[in-house]
C-alpha cells in the first residue's frame, strides 16, 4: 500500500463536504404561507377573508349552476340541444349525475369553510376593530347565504343539508345531512341576522369596497328566507326593514336597472359582482344567455330563451316585456351597430335581453365582454336579489297574511311601466296572490329570484308543467312533462356527494 | 454486427458494483441493445421497449414532445412507481436525457437486488452506463440518418353530402327539426366537400439524426466525446422535438493506486406538441368533428371559420389546422451532469470510491396563443406565457469496498454514505393584449394587460446509509444481504428513517458433481430472493404540511385584485411513503456452449402504504384530497428470456431472442372502509366515464354496462322485460343497444355495470433476431402486447349523430349504422335524442381489444468490405436502412393501439406512433 498524498486527501475531503448528520433533513418548505404559520396578522385576516369571495368566479356558481333548476320552469327552455340541459329540465332519474350540476354544492362548503375559518381566527387577530367587524360580518353573510341556497334547492322536511359548525376540527369525514332543513334555515336565520348586526349599509362602503355583503343584504335575504319558510310576518318585517332604510329605491326605468352603469344603483342590493378588467371575472350568465355563436362576432352559449308563455305572460303596455325579451324583428344594438334580431339557433326563436346591455358597444371584447369566448363573462353584475324583489317579497308575505299589498305591487307596475303618475298603468286593486304571481315573474323573468321555487312552493309547479312550452312560431317546443310534488319538490343531491361520502349522505326521496 | 449478450463471464452492474453474471442472484437484466444505434429514438429508454423481460414500455401516444412511460413489474400500485435511473453510478431524478447512441449498457434490477436502492428502488431500477474510450488509436464515429415519417393509419371522416345526410335521418330518427345547414335546398354549399380534415391535419415529417464520437485510450487515461443532434418533424402539422447533446467522459490513472475520471454531459431537449388528448379541442378529434364542406384557408389566405349564418347547426369546432399551425409552444430544457470521481485501492481487495454527481436542470417555457376569431370558437385574446424552473441536485457518494478470497470462499463487501440534496426553484408569468400578433412582437414588452405571476420552491434531501455481502462457495453456493437505511426530509421528523434490504441466494446446479457428466449444460443457477424497497418518489413534498393556496377575487368599482390565501387541502403530520415487498424466483440455463439461453421468473410483489389520495368529503369545504398511507395492491409475474445464437463460425450466423412478460395486477385494499375510488375524472365529455379502482379487481380496470348487440325489431324490443313483465329499455327502438340487466332491477343504469379488464396488457412480449451474411446485418425486431382493452373513445365520439347537443361531423363507419335496410349492423342507429341512451350509457360497446403486434424496427446494413475501404482511409464503412413499426397488426379500430396508459386507455383520437423510413450512413476514422 502506498501513502496518500495531499491533493487526494483533498479531493476525498471536497466529495464528502456536503455530508453531515441527520439534521441536514430539516428543512422547512418556502414558499406559500401553511396552516401552521398562517392566522398571525391583520394582513393574514385580510387574505383570509378575501379566500371567501374567490369561488364566486366558478362558472357553475353564478354562471349556469342553479340557473339549469331555473331553466325547469315555464319561462324558460334550453335553446340549443344539451342532453345533460334536457335531464334537468325534464327532471329525468339522471339529474343526480349530470355533471354541470355536481360542482355548486361542493363550492358552497368551500365558501362556508372559509368563512367559518375567519370567525375562528380573525377574533384572535390584533387589527384595527372596524375591520375585523366587518370581516366577522362577511363571513356570517356568506354562511347565511350558502345554506339559505343549498336548502331551499336541496333540502326538505325530509333531509336538509349538511351542518358544519366551528367547534369540530376539520376531519376528512363527511358530514350526513341534518334531518330536516329547518335546522338549515335556522341557522341561515341566525347567521344572517349576526351578519346585519355587524355590517355597514352598502353607501357606507367606499367604492373600493362595492361588492362586499352589506347590511340590507343580510335583511333581503332574511326577507326572502321567511318567505320560503312561511314565516310571512317575519318576511314582511325585514322586507320592511329594507325598504325603511331608506337606502335604495326603485330606479325609473325598468332597462336601467340592467347596466354596467348601474351595477351599483340604489336599486342594487345583491349581484354576482363581474368585470372583464383586469381579468375575466364573475358570472357568465349573459354570455350563456347570448345568442349561440353570437351571429358570428362572439361565442354566445345560447342556453336559456324565453318561451312564448313568458312572452305572452305580459300585459300590454308592460314596457318590461321589451326591456327582458328579444323577438324576431326587434332593434338592438350590437357591437355597435343597430342589429335587427333574428335568431340562427334559438330553440324558441327568442332571446332574453336584460342581459344585453355589454354587447351594446362596439369593440366590447376586453372592455364590457370577456376576452375569452369560453368564459364569456361581463362587465355586468347579473342581480341575485333586487330591491324590487324586496317589494315584491313583502307583498307575498302581506298577501299571505290577509292583508292588503296594492301598494307594493303598484310602485312595481307603475315602473314596469315607466309611469310617471298612478294613471299611466293599469292599477291594482284588492290585488289577490294571481296578481302578485304574475308581477313575481314578469318583473323577476329570466334572473336568480327562481320562477321554478316559486310554481313550486305555490304548488303551481304540477299544472304548469303539464302544459307543453311553444316558441315565437307558435309550435311546441317543449312537451308537457310530469311534475310529482311529491318528489320535484327539492332537486337531487348530486350522486358525486353521495358516492364521495361513501352513501352517509342520502339521496332525496324518489330521486 | 455486435456480439449478442450471452456470455457467463459477462460482468453485470448491479449498483454499487458490479458482478459476474453466473454469481448474480437477483433478477437483473442485461439488456440486448442490439441495433439501437441504428434506430433513430428521441429518447434514450425507448429502446428498452420489447427488449427487457418485466419491462414494460408504453408509448403515451406518438407526440414528438411524449416520453413514454415504463414499469418494471407492473403497476406498482395506485401511485404508479417509476423506476429510478442511474447514471453512470449516480442516481439520476428522472430519465437521464442523454444521447442514445452514448449508451454503453442498460441494466435493469427488477428484484430485491434493487434493494441496494433503498426507498427508491420500489420500481426496479435501470441503471445506465455510458461509452468510455476504447480504440488504442484516436477514432471518430461518425453516423447519418435521415429519413421520413408518416401516420401509418387515418380514420375516414364523411364527406359533406353524407354528412348531411345523417344528419337529416338523426333528426328524422329523432324527431328534431332538419337543420337548414344540412338542407341541400337552403344551403347547397354545405353539400360540396372541400376538404378532408384528416388528411389537411397530417403531414410526412423529415427526421434527421447525427451523432459523432472521438474516442481513444492510452497508457493511463482514455476518453470519449461525443456530439449527437436529432430534429423529428410530427406527422401532425407544426409539431417536432429536438435535441443535441454533448458528453465528455474521461478516466485517468493517477498513480498506480488512485483513478480519477468524470463524466459531463449536457443535453437539450425541446419540442412542440399538439393536444391530442382533449375531448372536447384534440386536434385529431377536431379533424373529424370539422365540417368538411369548409376549406382550411378563405381565399384571401386566411384560416377559414363556420359560415356565420349556420355556425350554431355545426357545433363548437375549431378549425383544427388553424390550431396546429398557431402553436407555439416550445419549452426547452437544458440538462447539465457533472459527475467527478476518484477512486483509491487503499489496500489489497479493499477500495474506495468518492462521487459528487450534480445535475443542472434549466427548464424553461414559453408559449404563445393566438386570438381565433375564426367563427366556430371564438377566442378573442391573446397571451404569452413564460415559465423558468430550475433545479439542482447534488449527490455524494462514499463507499468502499472490500473483496477477498481464500480457498473457495469468495466475499464480496460493500458499505456507503450518501447525501442527496435536490432544490428546485420556479415561476410563471403571463401577460394579454398584444396589438401585433406576428412572432417578432411575441415578447412582455409588447403586452398590455398583466397578471398575477406565481413561484414556487422546493427543497429536500436524503441521508443513507448503505451495504451489502456477497458470499460465495465455490462459484457454487452464493448469498447476498443488502441493508439500506435511508432518511427523507420531506417527512415529519418522527417517520424520518426506514431500514430497507434483501436476502437472495443461488444455486449453480451444473457444479455439483452429480451433474458434472451432462457436458452440453453450461449453466443451470437457481435462483430466490426476498427484499422490502421503498416507493418515495411517490410521496409529494407538501405532503405533510400543505401550502396555502393563493386566491384571487374581485371587488370595487373599479375592480380591484383581492388577494387571498386558503387552505385547498388538509395536512397529514403522518404521511410517509409506499413500501413493496418482492418475491423472486428464477432459473437461469445456458446449453450448447451457451448457444441456447433461458432465463425464467416468477415474482410477487406487494405494496403497501400506498399514498391514496382521500378526497374530501364537500363538508370538509376543501377541493383538493388529502394524502394518507394505506392499502395494497399485488403485481404478480412470469418472465422468460430465451436465446439462440446460431454457430460463430459459419457465414450465416444468426441469434434469435425472445423475451415474454405475463402480468397481473389486483388492488386488495385500501384505506379503512373504503373499496373503491372515484375515477369519474377520466371520461368523454362529461358522459361516460369507464373506470374503476375497487378492491378486489385490477387498477383501472373498465366497468360497464354490457351490451347484446342492437335490438333488430320493435319484437325483439318488446320481449326483453322483466319479471314482472315491464319493458326493460322502455325507450328503445329497433337499432338501439340492447344492455344487459346485470343486476336484475328492471332498468339499466350504472348499477348494472361489470368489470371488463383494464388498458394495462396482461401479456408482452418482444421478439429479436439479428443476422449478418459476409458484409450484411439484419436486425429484425417484433413487439406485442395481449390481453389488454382499449376504450376507443373515437367510437363515442364519431359514430353518434348530434354528440351532446353539437352537431359534429363523424366517421365514415356511421354510414354502416343500422337501418331497416341494414338490420345486422352493430353500430346503433342513427338519432339526435337517443332517447335509449346508446351513447350516455358506459357499454362495453366502446371497448376493444388493445393487443397488437408490432415490427417495431427493421434494419438492414451493409459494412464495405476492408478492401474497399482501405484506400478510403475509413476504418468503417456501414450503410444501412432501418424502418420503425412497418408493419401493424392489430384489430384495434382507432388510429393506433399504442394510445398510452396516462389516461389508461381511453382514446379520443391521440397522436398515433408514426411509421418511418431512414437511410443511415456510419464511418469509423
Amino acid at each position: 500500500m502506498k501513502m496518500i498524498f495531499f491533493p487526494e486527501i483533498c479531493l476525498t475531503i471536497l466529495a464528502l463536504l456536503p455530508a453531515g448528520c441527520a439534521k441536514k433533513l430539516d428543512i422547512t418548505q418556502k414558499g406559500s404561507p401553511t396552516s401552521q404559520n398562517f392566522w398571525k396578522t391583520s394582513s393574514d385576516a385580510i387574505r383570509g377573508a378575501n379566500a371567501m369571495y374567490d369561488q364566486f368566479d366558478e362558472g357553475e356558481f353564478y354562471g349556469r349552476g342553479f340557473f339549469w333548476y331555473i331553466n325547469a320552469s315555464d319561462d324558460m327552455v334550453t335553446g340549443r340541444a344539451s342532453a345533460n340541459g334536457d335531464n334537468v329540465k325534464n327532471m329525468t332519474s339522471a339529474v343526480p349525475n349530470v355533471s354541470l350540476l355536481t360542482d355548486q354544492w361542493r363550492f358552497r362548503y368551500i365558501v362556508i369553510k372559509r368563512a367559518l375559518d375567519v370567525l375562528k381566527y380573525v377574533p384572535g387577530i390584533e387589527m384595527d376593530e372596524t375591520l375585523k367587524k366587518r370581516f366577522l360580518g362577511e363571513a356570517h353573510f356568506f354562511i347565511g347565504l350558502m345554506y339559505y341556497e343549498l336548502s331551499n334547492n336541496y333540502g326538505n322536511e325530509k333531509a336538509g343539508v349538511p351542518i358544519i359548525t366551528l367547534d369540530k376540527e376539520a376531519s376528512l369525514e363527511p358530514v350526513p345531512r341534518a334531518a330536516n332543513v329547518s335546522e338549515n334555515y335556522a341557522i341561515a336565520e341566525r347567521e344572517l341576522k349576526e351578519a346585519a348586526d355587524l355590517l355597514p349599509y352598502f353607501d357606507e362602503y367606499a367604492p373600493a369596497d362595492y361588492g362586499r355583503p352589506h347590511k340590507t343584504a343580510a335583511w333581503a335575504y332574511l326577507s326572502k328566507m321567511y318567505l320560503y319558510t312561511k314565516n310571512y310576518a317575519q318576511s314582511e318585517v325585514y322586507a320592511d326593514m329594507v325598504i325603511k332604510s331608506g337606502r335604495h329605491q326603485l330606479l325609473d326605468k325598468f332597462t336601467d336597472v340592467f347596466t354596467i352603469d348601474n351595477n351599483w344603483s340604489k336599486e342594487y342590493i345583491w349581484s354576482a359582482y363581474s368585470t372583464v378588467t383586469p381579468v375575466n371575472w364573475g358570472s357568465y350568465l349573459p354570455g350563456v344567455m347570448l345568442e349561440n355563436k353570437g351571429w358570428g362576432l362572439y361565442n354566445g352559449f345560447g342556453y336559456y330563451t324565453p318561451t312564448k308563455e313568458l312572452y305572452d305572460a305580459y300585459e300590454p303596455g308592460d314596457k318590461r316585456r321589451e326591456a327582458t325579451i328579444l323577438k324576431p324583428g326587434d332593434e338592438f344594438m350590437y357591437f355597435g351597430s343597430s342589429t335587427i334580431y333574428h335568431s340562427i339557433n334559438s330553440l324558441s326563436g327568442y332571446q332574453f335581453r336584460k342581459y344585453m346591455d355589454p354587447y351594446k358597444y362596439s369593440n366590447p371584447i376586453g372592455t364590457y365582454i370577456s376576452t375569452n369566448g369560453n368564459y364569456p363573462v361581463t362587465a355586468l353584475n347579473p342581480p341575485l336579489l333586487r330591491y324590487a324583489e324586496v317589494i315584491l317579497i313583502k307583498a307575498e308575505a302581506r298577501l299571505m297574511q290577509g292583508q292588503n299589498a296594492d301598494t307594493e305591487l303598484n310602485m312595481i307596475r307603475k315602473r314596469g311601466w315607466e309611469s310617471a303618475d298612478d294613471n299611466g298603468y293599469p292599477k291594482l286593486t284588492n290585488a289577490t296572490m294571481n296578481d302578485l304571481k304574475h308581477e313575481r315573474r314578469v318583473e323577476l323573468a329570466g334572473e336568480f329570484a327562481d320562477r321554478h321555487r316559486d310554481l313550486v312552493r305555490w304548488g303551481d309547479a304540477r299544472t304548469v308543467y303539464a302544459q307543453p312550452l311553444h316558441g315565437y312560431s307558435n309550435t311546441i317546443i317543449w312537451p308537457a312533462r310530469t311534475f310529482n310534488p311529491e318528489v320535484h319538490n327539492v332537486w337531487p343531491v348530486p350522486q358525486s356527494e353521495i358516492d364521495r361520502s361513501g352513501g352517509i349522505i342520502k339521496q332525496n326521496e324518489g330521486w | 454486427m455486435k456480439e449478442s449478450v450471452n456470455s457467463l463471464d459477462n460482468v453485470v452492474v448491479v449498483g454499487y458494483g458490479t458482478q459476474k453474471s453466473s454469481a448474480v442472484t437477483g433478477a437483473v437484466t442485461n439488456v440486448a441493445l442490439d441495433a439501437a444505434e441504428s434506430r433513430s429514438v428521441q429518447s434514450p429508454v425507448e429502446i428498452l421497449q420489447g427488449k427487457a423481460a418485466g419491462v414494460i414500455v408504453t408509448q403515451e401516444g406518438g407526440d414528438p414532445t411524449a416520453g413514454p412511460r415504463i414499469n418494471i413489474r407492473g403497476l406498482g400500485g395506485i401511485n404508479g412507481e417509476k423506476p429510478l435511473y442511474v447514471l453512470d453510478g449516480s442516481i439520476f431524478n428522472g430519465v437521464p436525457p442523454i444521447n442514445p447512441n452514448d449508451i454503453e449498457s442498460i441494466t435493469v434490477l427488477k428484484d430485491a437486488a434493487a434493494s441496494i436502492y433503498g426507498a427508491r428502488a420500489s420500481g426496479g431500477v435501470i441503471v445506465i452506463n455510458t461509452k468510455k474510450g476504447k480504440s488504442d488509436q484516436a477514432t471518430i464515429n461518425l453516423d447519418v440518418k435521415y429519413g421520413s415519417q408518416a401516420v401509418w393509419k387515418k380514420l375516414e371522416a364523411l364527406n359533406a353530402k353524407e354528412y348531411a345526410d345523417v344528419m337529416n335521418q338523426a333528426a328524422d330518427n329523432g324527431g328534431k327539426p332538419r337543420l337548414d345547414a344540412f338542407n341541400a335546398a337552403i344551403y347547397p354549399d354545405g353539400q360540396i366537400t372541400c376538404s378532408n380534415w384528416v388528411d389537411e391535419v397530417f403531414r410526412t415529417g423529415k427526421v434527421q439524426d447525427y451523432n459523432v464520437n472521438v474516442n481513444g485510450r492510452g497508457n493511463k487515461s482514455n476518453y470519449y466525446l461525443s456530439f449527437g443532434y436529432r430534429k423529428a418533424d410530427g406527422i401532425l402539422l407544426n409539431t417536432f422535438s429536438e435535441r443535441y447533446n454533448f458528453m465528455v467522459n474521461s478516466e485517468h490513472q493517477l498513480r498506480p493506486w488512485l483513478k480519477l475520471g468524470e463524466k459531463l454531459n449536457f443535453s437539450n431537449t425541446s419540442g412542440i406538441g399538439a393536444n391530442t388528448s382533449s375531448e372536447y379541442t384534440g386536434a385529431i378529434i377536431t379533424a373529424i368533428f370539422y365540417p368538411p364542406s369548409i376549406s382550411p384557408y378563405t381565399e384571401d389566405g386566411r384560416f377559414s371559420g363556420l359560415p356565420a349564418t349556420y355556425a350554431g347547426a355545426y357545433g363548437d369546432v375549431i378549425n383544427p389546422v388553424a390550431y396546429l399551425k398557431r402553436l407555439d409552444n416550445n419549452s426547452p430544457v437544458n440538462n447539465l451532469f457533472v459527475n467527478p470521481y476518484i477512486q483509491a485501492n487503499i489496500f489489497r481487495g479493499m477500495s474506495f470510491r468518492s462521487s459528487l454527481a450534480i445535475n443542472k436542470r434549466f427548464s424553461s417555457s414559453k408559449s404563445f396563443e393566438q386570438r381565433v376569431l375564426e367563427i366556430g370558437k371564438i377566442s378573442d385574446y391573446n397571451q404569452l406565457s413564460m415559465a423558468s424552473s430550475n433545479s439542482t441536485n447534488l449527490l455524494a457518494e462514499q463507499t468502499l469496498t472490500y473483496d477477498t478470497r481464500w480457498g473457495r470462499h469468495h466475499l464480496d463487501a460493500l458499505t456507503g454514505y450518501t447525501y442527496q440534496h435536490d432544490e428546485s426553484e420556479g415561476f410563471a408569468v403571463y401577460a394579454q393584449g398584444f396589438d401585433d400578433e406576428r412572432p417578432e412582437y411575441r415578447y412582455f414588452t409588447n403586452a398590455t394587460m398583466f397578471y398575477k405571476p406565481s413561484g414556487s420552491t422546493v427543497e429536500t434531501a436524503i441521508i443513507s446509509y448503505l451495504g451489502r455481502v456477497n458470499y460465495g462457495y465455490d462459484d457454487k453456493y452464493m448469498i447476498t444481504v443488502i441493508g439500506r437505511r435511508d432518511g427523507s426530509s420531506l417527512v415529519s421528523e418522527q417517520n424520518r428513517f426506514r431500514n430497507y434490504g434483501s436476502v437472495s441466494g443461488g444455486w449453480a446446479l451444473n457444479r455439483e458433481t452429480f451433474m458434472n457428466h451432462i457436458n452440453w449444460l453450461d449453466q443451470l443457477k437457481l435462483r430466490a430472493s426476498y427484499g422490502i424497497l421503498g416507493n418515495l418518489g411517490s410521496l409529494q413534498a407538501g405532503s405533510v404540511v400543505v401550502p396555502l393556496a393563493a386566491t384571487e377575487a374581485y371587488l370595487g368599482l373599479t375592480p380591484t385584485l383581492m388577494p387571498g390565501y386558503a387552505e385547498r387541502a388538509l395536512s397529514n403530520p403522518n404521511i410517509t411513503w409506499a413500501q413493496s415487498k418482492q418475491l423472486n424466483m428464477g432459473i437461469d440455463m445456458a446449453v450448447l456452449q451457451s448457444r441456447i439461453t433461458l432465463t425464467a421468473d416468477y415474482f410477487i410483489k406487494t405494496t403497501s402504504d400506498m399514498i391514496l389520495s382521500q378526497q374530501p368529503a364537500s363538508t370538509t369545504g376543501v377541493p383538493d384530497a388529502t394524502w394518507i398511507n394505506g392499502g395494497k395492491a399485488r403485481d404478480k409475474g412470469f418472465e422468460l428470456s430465451v436465446g439462440y445464437y446460431s454457430k460463430r463460425e459459419k457465414k450465416f450466423r444468426y441469434s434469435l431472442n425472445a423475451v415474454l412478460t405475463k402480468l397481473n395486477n389486483e388492488l386488495i385494499s385500501l384505506n379503512e372502509g373504503v373499496t373503491a375510488i372515484s375515477t369519474n375524472q377520466y371520461n368523454i365529455r362529461g358522459a361516460v366515464a369507464p373506470l374503476l379502482i375497487q378492491t378486489g379487481n385490477p387498477l383501472y380496470s373498465y366497468y360497464v354496462v354490457k351490451t347484446d348487440g342492437l335490438f333488430r325489431s320493435q319484437a325483439e324490443v318488446d320481449a326483453y322485460t322483466n319479471k314482472e313483465g315491464d319493458k326493460i329499455q322502455p325507450n328503445a327502438k329497433p337499432g338501439d343497444l340492447k344492455f344487459i340487466d346485470n343486476n336484475e332491477d328492471g332498468k339499466i343504469d350504472n348499477n348494472d355495470r361489470v368489470v371488463m379488464g383494464s388498458a394495462y396488457p396482461g401479456f408482452s412480449y418482444g421478439l429479436s433476431m439479428n443476422a449478418s451474411y459476409k458484409n450484411f446485418d439484419l436486425n429484425i425486431f417484433m413487439q406485442g402486447v395481449q390481453n389488454n382493452k382499449l376504450f376507443n373513445g373515437t367510437k363515442f365520439m364519431g359514430l353518434q349523430a348530434s354528440l351532446s347537443g353539437q352537431n359534429y361531423n363523424m366517421l365514415k363507419d356511421i354510414l354502416g349504422a343500422w337501418s331497416p335496410e341494414n338490420i345486422n349492423s352493430n353500430i346503433p342507429r342513427v338519432t339526435q335524442s337517443d332517447q335509449n341512451n346508446n351513447f350516455r350509457t358506459t357499454s362495453d360497446w366502446f371497448i376493444e381489444d388493445g393487443s397488437y403486434m408490432r415490427v417495431k424496427n427493421i434494419t438492414l446494413g451493409y459494412t464495405m468490405p476492408d478492401k474497399l475501404i482501405a484506400r478510403t482511409g475509413f476504418s468503417l464503412l456501414r450503410v444501412y436502412v432501418t424502418a420503425n413499426n412497418l408493419f401493424t397488426f392489430t384489430r384495434y379500430s382507432g388510429f393506433d393501439p399504442e394510445v398510452g396508459m396516462d389516461n389508461y386507455g381511453i382514446d379520443n383520437g391521440r397522436y398515433p406512433q408514426s411509421r418511418s423510413v431512414f437511410a443511415g450512413l456510419n464511418i469509423n476514422f
